[in-house]
């Protein structure tokens, strides 16, 4: 699997800011806004942006896509260390790989990891490539298991991929056909 | 001519997402050549395709496909165990964070 795709790293990753919002003032305590109403009035008045005090957590996480050139952004998965699963019926279930949305990382691929983890397919992170530690690699997936974390995501936010499939399989169909085959010329009448 | 088929969704180079429905027309009112199974009649003017005349075993088999193919790349909805809903939830939740300016100045410099 080429890095940093399918591979697990440390990274610093934020959690999505909810209200209470804290902002940041210059010499001032942070202020809270308990709601996001007041953002928006505050767009009429045209100012949009401020500097939000939201919660980073240092953890292990799952790197899905590549990075895109253009913006050195990838799309990643949050972790869930098997020991904190309420019961071993449920951390079985997990090896196993029936929890559909607990995806199992077999140890012996995670080597970094101290302990047995899964993936969470709903958890879906923007990262910059910056704020992930990609000097050392804790493990990854293979292809097949890639594959499946990403039908996962997919099914998990049911993302509307059908017209793309069936427009990709007319276009192989018609490309392994020569083309649709077409009558040239007026055809006599019957 | 009076054939009735389900509504199902074509993709198309006409345009993607062009619902796909028949119009019963009586057979006494238009001209149209003899379909045969298997193959389309094209019926042309002034060099561009105006129709194509298909038998309705054709159509129905086109329809079928269409429909299954549909069918088979729609995404099952996911299922989710309370495990996994906690684990989102827990994993999404801010815990203890270090606010300390000791801590931090020793953690950072």
């Amino acid at each position: 699997m080429r890095a940093p795709l399918g591979h697990c790293y440390w990274a610093v990753a934020p959690l999505a800011p909810a209200p209470p919002f804290r902002i940041y003032q210059e010499g001032a305590e942070a202020r809270d806004v308990a709601a996001v109403e007041p953002f928006t009035e505050a767009v009429r008045k045209g100012m949009s942006e401020f500097v939000l005090l939201t919660p980073v957590k240092t953890r292990p996480v799952l790197v899905i896509t590549g990075v895109l050139p253009e913006h050195e952004e990838v799309l990643a998965l949050r972790l869930r260390r098997l020991g904190k699963l309420a019961t071993d019926a449920a951390r079985d279930l997990v090896r196993e790989g029936k929890d559909q949305v607990l995806f199992y990382l077999r140890p012996e691929r995670f080597a970094g990891l101290p302990v047995e983890n899964a993936v969470i397919v709903t958890s879906l992170l923007r990262l910059s490539v910056s704020a992930i530690d990609r000097g050392t690699s804790l493990g990854s997936l293979n292809e097949n298991e890639l594959r499946m974390v990403h039908e996962r995501v997919a099914r998990a936010h049911e993302l509307k991929l059908d017209v793309m499939i069936v427009e990709k399989a007319r276009r192989l169909l018609e490309s392994a056909q020569g083309g649709v085959a077409k009558p040239s010329g007026r055809r006599p009448r019957k | 001519m009076s054939v009735h088929f389900t509504r199902v969704v074509r993709h198309s180079c006409y345009g993607v997402d062009v619902p796909l429905t028949a119009r019963n027309v009586n057979g006494n009112e238009v001209r149209v050549p003899d379909p045969v199974p298997g193959e389309a009649t094209v019926i042309s003017r002034y060099g561009k395709e105006r129709a194509i005349v298909l038998h309705p075993a054709d159509f129905n088999r086109l329809s079928e496909l269409e429909q299954l193919v549909t069918e088979a790349v729609t995404l099952e909805p996911i299922e989710l165990s309370e495990e996994a809903i906690r684990a989102h939830v827990e994993e999404g939740t801010p815990g203890e964070p270090v606010t300390d300016p000791a801590v931090l100045a020793e953690l950072f410099g």
